[in-house]
């Protein structure tokens, strides 16, 4: 019938239901209307704030990038050479741990992971050199510290305000809204993530803790969370430990962890999450972050153990499945590894580091057709961020089935997407090694140690060539280098006792 | 090495009684030395053992303020001024280091790298001691500034107690014998008190700043002095006393019952018996000390000295090989000096018998019973107490020599006539006294003629009572007294039913005006004394009601005059109702206004933090823009970076005014609740304390005020 009437929502409760059918930008125009209209709308004015919140809401849980800043002028550590095992900065080097031959090291000389963290770690050096160090848009580190990045993501989402501030900071009276219960914890995230303004979100979460007589865990949550971004760790240590005793939440735990992990203390990020476990069992975030903590100290095993228990709790963690497989790859056990890449595939992930890590495992496992096939589907699907990864792994393989000039050629295809592949170089050394062309290989492996110095694969073949070469002075300090990377190379060994008469004679 | 006393040493022995007599064959002996390289702070020197089943090892600190570890490359970067250090055994089978800086404790465990505990002390932490108080478990004690806190394995604070004044050093001992450790403080203030549990039993005066205490034996602990003083004390009683010229760094005992290591600040080393203070061996080392501790390696102790320029020698004790023939010289010598005295006295003597009858008239003889009086003189017109010095036969005094410990600069004060002839009999020397404290007055006086060039040598002693500075006011005087508007009331034990000997032993009165404070009502009202000349005291006793009143203005005093009451007649436990109005309304001015000072802190701590983490990445930023040969940008960053710095010092300096005027407070109110707590005595007092702790931490502020007055039973 052409009379029936339709219902249509209207005001408040529109921009209500909008929110939360996550319509952010429709629940937010909403709001904009109504306070045209009354200003004094704080339901509407709270409202309008979480839309504005949510749609920049970052996961401080993962939210760990540490610039140089961070990383090299505060002074949060209390013990910068602290026991091996008990410290990130000196992981443990012994006998047990992992080969770098058979497991590769990053640019900052640490083993490979099973995925890629915001948070990266320098193993050595001054500010200096690591200022020096070339950065470019691949590198997984900001350029100088993380308040720049946060300044720029505040910035950009108040530009895209049509008319301008919403809220004026400098007139609003801080200490009676915060007080409010019913807009305050909107306010603060709004200032939090929007504003991306820490101390006047320090300021409200303060009034408002005060407000509830220091007796809510939220406020203490969130206190902590304004601390670690000011990098202020002990006072966010003592809120949460303080939040901890009023109600336990795995966010709580995780964020006590992350401020152990900021002052170098993994042994104590190690016991809070034990404790998480003893109130959560099995959570996948505090097993995960233990593992985390294990394999930036150097124990793998106890980082795969971990992960599966991971993977006995939830199945579909991607992060589990990949760095399992990884350590079974290096491990000398390929085909569990391909099971392992083969459910990520499963699950709908499609990327070419998947697909050249499938092929790879089948290469390994002498199973030649599919590894073709991955490699090709690797091939046809990689972008320019991973080219040079994908052709030296090309290259690798057909080293491996002995066409040594379609070798070079892949060699020199990766080296055009990425001039500092430093794998790439030094494989291409060592093929005009082979040909006879030692200045060539020297050149090569020069390159490559400059780019990479933490690397084994440079150093110790430089050394080789000063060896042959009779640059004895050039090769001892060459191998010593090799040497702090892989303490147990005996080829290394066997050069270092062959110069030692030399230089003991004098 | 022989066991000589330096002439500038004087001892004084107060019981004759000899302790154990042990073997005195035994020595110092340096078995090694090595240097860390670093110059070391002073009094921030520990032994610890840091990893499980591992050796004893030095920990100090350096004036960079960074832990040095001996045997580690590394040293501990605390962000914090570090003032002492400790070693606890709150890890598995090893020690972690106790780190006081100015504003908090720290525990950090060396083995895993980990923090175990980090807690707030408002106002720093000066020393540290470890052990078990009493009944309650081990912990680990802080001195602060007018507060101590104790704090457990876990980091929970399970002790504090206020105090006095700042506490320099501290120890754990047994002072009464019986089976409990107490916590024994020393004080800039010249008190060291003993705490049983947290109620203070026992405060001994000494005449000047305590800079260390130790624990000895049961029963027995030493001490030293700013002045150079060492003894011990022996079941609450001063046993013997030394005074040196030098500086004590450390007293330890050693492993053997009876002995004592005393280490000086200029370099010396002494072992010492713990009965008498005598000298066993004598060892030194060649620069300043910074401090020295006992390690264990295996089965033998070593005393490890460590100078201020970071050079580190080791004693242990052996038995000794010359110390026979060094004790037969001392013999020798003394016997002489014995020889040489009563050879002297006989030459005298023969002297005296040959002079003839007029030559002993031309002598200006003094009459054989002549007398000198000391006694105490009320200048009432002037306020002022003196000692007044009379010698009969009209003899003139040629000069007046006073020891008393504490009451004048120094430790003697001496009085000598303008010239010869206006020599007389009588002198008056006046007392200027800054303290509650009994004294004795040890008074030499020179007797002698004009023109006699021999002096008559009398000696007296007087007691100075406890409350010298007020005196019994007379009717013709009212108008020196100033009505006070603080008292306090308590009621009268049974036991103190006689008021008159206590007024009797404590204060300046004359013998036969005490009978009157027996009365069974009264008022007594007296006059305060330079320089408390415009300070009243009355005592309003009313037997009836079996009540007593006092009132004062000032609270210290007040405070000791209750302790001093009870401590007389024995009383362990007294009630009191204070009334104090500008001590109350100062407490409140307090308590409202810590809330609001500690918000601005959190406030200024962000802004600092939010300024430092800009010039950090200016910093950055400008090494960027010197690696890619940028200068222009460079430059431009380093012009920022300069307007930034400036702007964060300028936080920094904000930050720091706040928390010295919020730590003032706090030192403040501190001090406020010890007065309050001893105007009460015993258990009363104890109660003060515990309540104030429990509403400051529950934020109770309201009800403070009515513990400080009607106590914390009510």
């Amino acid at each position: 019938m052409s009379g029936e009437s339709v219902i249509e929502f209207t005001g408040f409760i529109k921009a209500c239901r909008l929110f939360r059918e996550n319509r952010l930008a429709e629940a937010e125009a909403v709001c904009t209307n109504l306070l045209r209209k009354n200003p004094l709308d704080q339901a509407t004015w709270a409202l309008k704030m979480q839309c504005l919140s949510d749609s920049t809401y970052v996961d401080e849980l993962e939210n760990e990038d540490m610039g140089l800043a961070e990383t090299f002028l505060d002074q949060n550590v209390i013990a910068p050479n602290a026991r091996p095992g008990t410290s990130f900065a000196r992981p443990k080097t012994s006998a047990k741990g992992v080969n770098p031959i058979l497991r590769p090291t990053t640019n900052a000389g640490r083993p490979l992971s099973g995925v890629v963290r915001p948070q990266s770690s320098f193993k050595s050096g001054s500010m200096d050199q690591a200022v020096r160090t070339a950065r470019t848009a691949k590198t997984a580190r900001a350029v100088s510290s993380t308040s720049a990045r946060n300044m720029r993501l505040g910035t950009a989402s108040m530009a895209a305000g049509a008319d301008g501030e919403f809220v004026n900071l400098a007139r609003l009276n801080i200490d009676k809204y915060a007080a409010d219960p019913q807009v305050n914890r909107q306010l603060f995230e709004y200032v939090f993530y929007y504003l991306n303004d820490i101390r006047v979100a320090h300021q409200i979460a303060g009034t408002a803790s005060k407000a509830a007589g220091f007796e809510d865990y939220y406020w203490k949550n969130q206190l902590a969370k304004c601390y670690l971004r000011l990098g202020m760790l002990q006072d966010a240590t003592k809120q949460l430990q303080s939040s901890l005793e009023q109600k336990k939440l795995i966010e709580t735990f995780a964020l006590l962890s992350k401020a152990y992990n900021r002052v170098d203390q993994p042994m104590a990020a190690l016991k809070t999450y034990s404790a998480g476990l003893e109130v959560f069992p099995e959570n996948v975030t505090m097993l995960t972050g233990m593992a985390r903590v294990q394999e930036a100290l150097g124990e793998y095993d106890e980082s795969v153990k971990l992960y599966k228990r991971v993977l006995d709790a939830e199945s579909n963690n991607i992060e589990a499945i990949a760095c399992v497989a990884t350590t079974y790859y290096y491990g000398g056990k390929p085909e569990l590894a391909m099971r392992y890449y083969r459910r990520i595939l499963q699950m709908g992930v499609s990327s070419p580091e998947l697909f050249l890590n499938i092929g790879l495992c089948c290469m390994a496992a002498q199973q030649f057709d599919f590894a073709l096939s991955s490699i090709l589907r690797a091939q046809s699907t990689m972008t320019d961020d991973v080219a040079a990864d994908v052709w030296y792994n090309i290259g690798q393989i057909l080293v491996d089935i002995g066409d040594l000039v379609s070798a070079a050629r892949s060699f020199r295809i990766a080296l055009s997407h990425d001039p500092d592949h430093s794998e790439s170089l030094v494989n291409l050394g060592i093929l005009k090694h082979r040909e006879g062309k030692i200045d060539e290989a020297r050149s090569l492996y020069s390159s490559a140690t400059s780019k990479n110095p933490y690397m084994f694969e440079g150093n110790y073949n430089l050394g080789l060539v000063s060896f042959t070469q009779g640059k004895y002075h050039e090769c001892r300090e060459l191998i010593e280098k090799a040497l702090a990377a892989f303490p147990e190379h005996e080829h290394c060994k066997k050069i270092l006792n062959h110069l030692k008469p030399l230089y003991e004679s004098i | 090495m022989d066991g000589d006393r330096t002439p500038e040493e004087q001892i004084e022995i107060a019981e004759s009684d000899q302790g154990p007599q042990l073997d005195d064959n035994v020595e110092l002996a340096n078995v090694f030395s090595y240097s860390l390289d670093q110059r070391i702070m002073e009094g921030c020197v520990i032994s610890a053992i840091l990893e499980p089943r591992g050796l004893e090892t030095i920990v100090a600190v350096s004036v960079t303020n960074k832990i040095i570890i001996k045997d580690k490359e590394t040293s501990l970067n605390i962000t914090e001024t570090i003032r002492c250090i400790a070693a606890a055994p709150f890890g598995d089978g090893y020690d972690c280091i106790i780190i006081g800086t100015d504003s908090s404790v720290i525990c950090y465990d060396v083995h895993n790298n980990l923090t175990v505990f980090r807690n707030d002390v408002p106002d720093g932490v000066s020393c540290f001691v470890y052990g078990k108080l009493g009944e309650l478990d081990e912990a680990i004690y802080c001195g602060g500034n007018c507060c101590i806190w104790g704090f457990d394995k876990t980091g929970a604070n399970t002790y504090w107690t206020v105090t006095g004044d700042q506490v320099t050093t501290m120890c754990l001992s047994d002072y009464d014998n019986d089976g409990e450790t107490e916590l024994v403080i020393g004080s800039p203030d010249f008190e060291i008190r003993v705490f049983k549990n947290d109620l203070m039993r026992t405060e001994l005066m000494e005449t000047d700043e305590i800079t260390c205490l130790a624990h000895v034996a049961n029963g027995c602990f030493a001490y030293s002095l700013n002045n150079g003083t060492i003894g011990t004390y022996v079941l609450k009683e001063r046993q013997w006393r030394i005074k040196s010229k030098s500086n004590v760094s450390k007293i330890f005992n050693f492993e053997e019952e009876g002995l004592m290591v005393v280490v000086w600040k200029q370099g010396k080393v002494d072992l010492r018996f713990a009965h008498n203070g005598e000298v066993l061996s004598r060892d030194s080392v060649s620069s300043h000390v910074a401090s020295a501790s006992v390690s264990k390696k295996g089965d033998e102790s070593f005393i490890t000295v460590v100078c201020l320029d970071g050079k580190v020698k080791g004693f242990k004790i052996q038995r000794a090989q010359n110390g026979s023939i060094d004790k037969t010289q001392q013999l020798i010598r003394e016997f002489g000096q014995k020889k040489h005295n009563l050879m002297m006295e006989l030459s005298n003597y023969e002297q005296e018998e040959q002079l003839a009858d007029v030559e002993k008239d031309r002598d200006f003889r003094i009459p054989v019973d002549t007398e000198v009086a000391v006694v105490f003189v009320v200048n009432t017109e002037l306020q002022l107490l003196s000692l007044r010095v009379e010698a009969s036969h009209n003899i003139p005094i040629r000069g007046v020599l006073i020891f008393a410990e504490g009451l004048f600069e120094g430790e003697s004060y001496i009085w000598i006539p303008p010239n010869e002839y206006q020599s007389r009999s009588v002198i008056d020397i006046p007392l200027v006294i800054d303290k509650d404290s009994t004294n004795d007055l040890h008074t030499k006086v020179f007797l002698g003629q004009v023109d006699s060039n021999k002096l008559m040598v009398m000696e007296n002693t007087r007691i100075l009572p406890k409350f010298c500075r007020f005196t019994l006011l007379r009717e013709e005087y009212s108008k020196f007294f100033y009505m006070p508007t603080a008292y306090i009331q308590f009621d009268i034990n049974s036991r103190a039913a006689k008021l008159s000997e206590w007024v009797q032993e404590s204060f300046t009165i004359d013998a036969s005006l005490v009978e009157m404070f027996d009365e069974p009502e009264g008022e007594f009202k007296f006059m305060g004394l330079r320089p408390k000349h415009e300070k009243s005291l009355m005592f309003k006793i009313s037997h009836s009601e079996k009540t007593c009143k006092i009132y004062h203005d000032k609270i210290e005093t007040m405070g000791a005059i209750v302790q001093s009451y009870a401590s007389f007649y024995q009383i362990q436990n007294m009630e009191s109702v204070a009334h104090f109005p500008d001590v109350f309304k100062e407490a409140d001015e307090i308590l409202e206004e810590i809330d609001p000072m500690t918000e601005v802190r959190d406030r200024l701590t962000a802004e600092l933090q939010e300024r430092q983490a800009a010039v950090k990445e200016i910093i950055i930023r400008a090494e960027d823009s010197i690696a890619i040969d940028n200068i222009p940008d460079a430059r431009k960053f380093y012009i920022r970076l300069k307007a930034n710095d400036a702007a964060a010092r300028q936080a920094a300096q904000l930050r720091w005014n706040n928390q010295e005027r919020c730590v003032k407070s706090l030192r403040r109110l501190n001090k406020i609740i010890e007065n309050c707590s001893r105007l009460r005595v015993g258990e009363p007092g104890r109660q003060i304390v515990v309540s104030c702790r429990s509403a400051i931490a529950d934020d109770n502020k309201q009800i403070i005020t009515k513990i400080l007055q009607y106590g914390a039973s009510v």
